[in-house]
């Protein structure tokens, strides 16, 4: 699907992380490469979301190691904001700031925390809301969008702070069934231009289709990971078959 | 027809009151300066107050959150007893004295009360932005600060504006209080132009002037914050 190169860029290490007594991820690793698609699958609760958020240091982890780009997350003078600024990250419930307009909504973060090049973000911003097929909606607010175009600006959001790796937390979920194509064509434009991209996602069709590699969990621990021809037409743990039975 | 000439008369109640009108209408002038700066200084104090109440640590969320409890559930009056006597009339600064006249007394006592409000105000409004978009603004690099002042304040503001609204009301009708410790406010006037005109028969007219004017003054203030209410509650879609 993509080039794949050699340094791994985003690397876990038998990462664990509770929230009180409860133990959602019980020693995950894992490694993604430079312009890899990654997906990781699984059923609910089984911690997916979770990884992703402890990889930007949303939720910070117990044990283990997280590096991204060689910066170690787990680390107690790690400058999150730094890591922040690396690594994009779209929501399920889009998130995008209602008293804003799409434009506004984009720009805000390179001009507020990059202190960018007004001009520049701005030419930058109308050049991604193309890419996501939404240049009408410029002055829109986020309240007069469907689901599909607000997820779509949020991916260009993330995108215009030129972040090194994606992060997509089950984008589709909240979505109609009939604008959850837009937003996967979305995606599988960026992966194509070699963005590195984690997705969190119950759409295996797709998953299928755009990985390099998919990796499936189960309550808190990587059960298996494969390419996607080799997970889906062969999987190996009697875990991994079940859940497929269930979901394909 | 009669009727109304004699309300008018020259020996009617109106006739004995209109040559104090420039009076009583000084007299509300320093009422509203005073619920102006109460609320002002209030909404500052305040404001910082809710911020604590914010806070992640514990030991700046308990005294936050006693502070505002004690100041909202004081009687107002007490609280001007309080500061009028408690709060020394002037003070030395430097080589300079400076002097508390009794209508900034007031202003300091109202501030006390308004700070509470304003405190719960606050932290309403901010509680009432949904967590994701604080995650939002995290994942995107925000720091704290930026995120409060460019992302969920700016949010919380139309959930805050009508209660904050009501509450400078509640502040302006409440400075009549100041008239018990000697603020030459305008029931102090009032009652001033009454024991002077010595005529029990302007008692009501009187009072009714005083009535009317915190009426003007405040009626449109609370009608306003009831449609920002009702068009804003339509608009605050996510």
């Amino acid at each position: 699907m993509s080039q794949v190169a050699a340094a791994p860029q985003v690397v876990l290490t038998d990462v664990h992380k509770s929230y009180g007594h409860l133990e959602v991820l019980k020693g995950i690793s894992m490694a993604v490469k430079r312009s890899e698609i990654v997906s990781i699958i699984g059923p609910s609760g089984s911690g997916k979301s979770t990884i992703l958020r402890c990889i930007n240091a949303l939720a910070p982890i117990n044990a283990g190691s997280i590096t991204v780009g060689g910066m170690e997350v787990n680390d107690p003078k790690l400058d999150a904001r730094a890591l922040r600024r690396r690594v994009g990250m779209v929501f399920q419930s889009y998130n995008l700031f209602p008293h804003r307009t799409v434009l506004q909504n984009i720009m805000m973060a390179p001009l507020q925390v990059l202190k960018q090049d007004k001009a520049e973000v701005e030419a930058r911003a109308h050049s991604l809301l193309g890419k996501v097929r939404l240049s009408e909606k410029v002055n829109a607010y986020p309240g007069e969008l469907s689901g599909g175009q607000q997820q779509r600006v949020a991916i260009a959001r993330s995108l215009c702070m030129n972040p090194d790796v994606m992060m997509f937390d089950e984008v589709t979920a909240a979505l109609d069934p009939e604008t959850v194509k837009e937003v996967l064509v979305t995606i599988r434009d960026v992966a194509e231009e070699g963005m590195t991209c984690i997705l969190v996602t119950h759409e295996m069709r797709f998953a299928r289709e755009i990985s390099d590699t998919v990796y499936f969990t189960d309550k808190g621990r990587i059960i298996e990971s494969n390419s996607p021809k080799d997970f889906f037409e062969n999987p190996q743990d009697e875990r991994t078959r079940a859940f497929l039975d269930k979901v394909l | 027809m009669t009727a109304l000439l004699d309300m008018f008369g020259p020996h009617s109640a109106w006739a004995v009151l209109i040559p104090w009108f420039p009076l009583i209408l000084k007299g509300f002038w320093l009422n509203i300066l005073i619920s102006v700066l109460a609320m002002a200084i209030g909404i500052v104090t305040g404001a910082a107050l809710g911020a604590l109440q914010m806070s992640k640590v514990r030991l700046i969320v308990l005294p936050a959150r006693v502070l505002t409890l004690f100041l909202r559930n004081s009687p107002w009056l007490v609280i001007v007893f309080y500061v009028m006597y408690l709060m020394p009339f002037e003070i030395r600064v430097g080589s300079q004295w400076i002097s508390f006249p009794d209508w900034v007394k007031a202003v300091v006592a109202f501030s006390l009360p308004v700070t509470g409000y304003i405190s719960e105000i606050v932290r309403g409004g901010m509680r009432a932005v949904p967590t994701t978009q604080w995650e939002a603004a995290e994942a995107l690099a925000f720091g704290p600060a930026r995120t409060v002042f460019s992302i969920i304040l700016p949010q919380a503001f139309k959930q805050m504006l009508p209660p904050t609204m009501n509450l400078y009301c509640s502040v302006a009708m409440a400075t009549s209080l100041a008239n018990i410790v000697g603020v030459q406010e305008v029931i102090t006037i009032t009652q001033t132009i009454l024991t002077t005109e010595t005529r029990p028969g302007l008692i009501l007219p009187a009072y009714g002037i005083t009535l009317a004017l915190f009426f003007v003054y405040v009626f449109p203030i609370s009608l306003l914050s009831r449609q920002l209410e009702r068009v804003w509650s339509k608009g605050l879609q996510r």
